[in-house]
């Protein structure tokens, strides 16, 4: 069945999603992005690509090129992006399909499928919320959609787009800051703290190898001291000998 | 006589290497090894308490 709107204007939200229900069924594959099988950002691009939209391959680039939303702002068609234990970035990505359902490809042996979704689900899976996030491109209640935080990308509409960045912006950092007594929407503290580890978590990276460096395990420490002066005995070696020939 | 031109800048940068190995090896020790058979007996030390763990 083909979803693929043929008129003029962009694709909207609902198309995206009618895509991907298309494929409930399909078996969960690593790496998947075609259709006899998916994993779960490859559905995302495989749908986006059909809509003709340039969207990135992984969950941690889709979440770096989405427009990011808050919770009640969620449209059908919009991603929620979530963590589960020991990855550093978003490692799972789902479509919302609207009346607290998504549409997923879970994981290894399951098939792609619609899901109920509510505020406690991820944590029933164990899982955190990272945030949610538009795609640029996609058209939502006749408003084109905006791309993320100036990185460069186009707006379905066209004109118009730096303006509206810049408003993004200002409304992703106003939103983020107005968590004040009666303030019900927005992202939460464990939301921002998410994304602020999700940034920082490169940097945890060079510090572990810092750290490695710097505290070496024994086993290291015999491995580099015997390596190491074998290492610096057979240079000198060598270059004691550099004037020598080889036969 | 065959000449050996990589003979030269190989040898530095296996010494360099070897060097910045040596510097991981020994580098950032208790304060208590002071000789290299304290380094020994500290080697010891830790493979005897990862070997009992």
């Amino acid at each position: 069945m083909s979803r693929v709107p043929t008129g003029g204007g962009a694709p909207t939200g609902t198309d995206f999603l009618a895509l991907t229900i298309d494929q409930i069924g399909t078996p969960y594959v690593w790496g998947g992005d075609r259709p006899g099988g998916f994993d779960c950002s490859g559905l995302v691009k495989w749908a986006t690509e059909k809509l003709g939209i340039n969207f990135p391959r992984t969950s941690e680039e889709q979440w770096a090129a989405v427009q990011r939303i808050r919770a009640d702002q969620l449209q059908p068609g919009d991603l929620i992006f979530m963590n589960f234990p020991g990855e550093a970035a978003p490692g799972h990505v789902v479509i919302y399909a609207g009346n607290d359902q998504i549409i997923q490809a879970p994981s290894t042996g399951q098939l792609v499928q619609r899901d109920s979704f509510t505020a406690g689900t991820a944590q029933q899976w164990g899982a955190t919320i990272v945030g949610y996030g538009r795609i640029p491109g996609l058209n939502y209640s006749g408003e084109p959609v905006t791309t993320n935080l100036g990185k460069g990308g186009t707006t379905a509409g066209g004109a118009g787009s730096g303006g509206q960045a810049t408003g993004s912006i200002l409304s992703n950092i106003w939103d983020a800051l107005s968590l004040g007594p009666g303030f019900t929407g927005g992202p939460s503290p464990s939301d921002i703290a998410n994304s602020i580890l999700s940034v920082a978590a490169p940097l945890v990276k060079v510090a572990e190898a810092l750290d490695w460096f710097f505290h070496p395990d024994h086993w290291i420490r015999l491995f580099a001291g015997l390596a190491g002066g074998i290492l610096v005995f057979s240079g000198i070696w060598q270059m004691s000998h550099a004037g020598e020939g080889g036969g | 006589m065959v000449p050996r031109p990589a003979a030269l800048p190989l040898g530095i940068l296996m010494v360099g290497v070897g060097g910045i190995l040596l510097f991981v090896a020994f580098h950032n020790l208790p304060p208590e090894v002071k000789t290299f058979s304290d380094f020994l007996g500290h080697m010891a030390v830790q493979f005897q308490q990862s070997g009992a763990k």
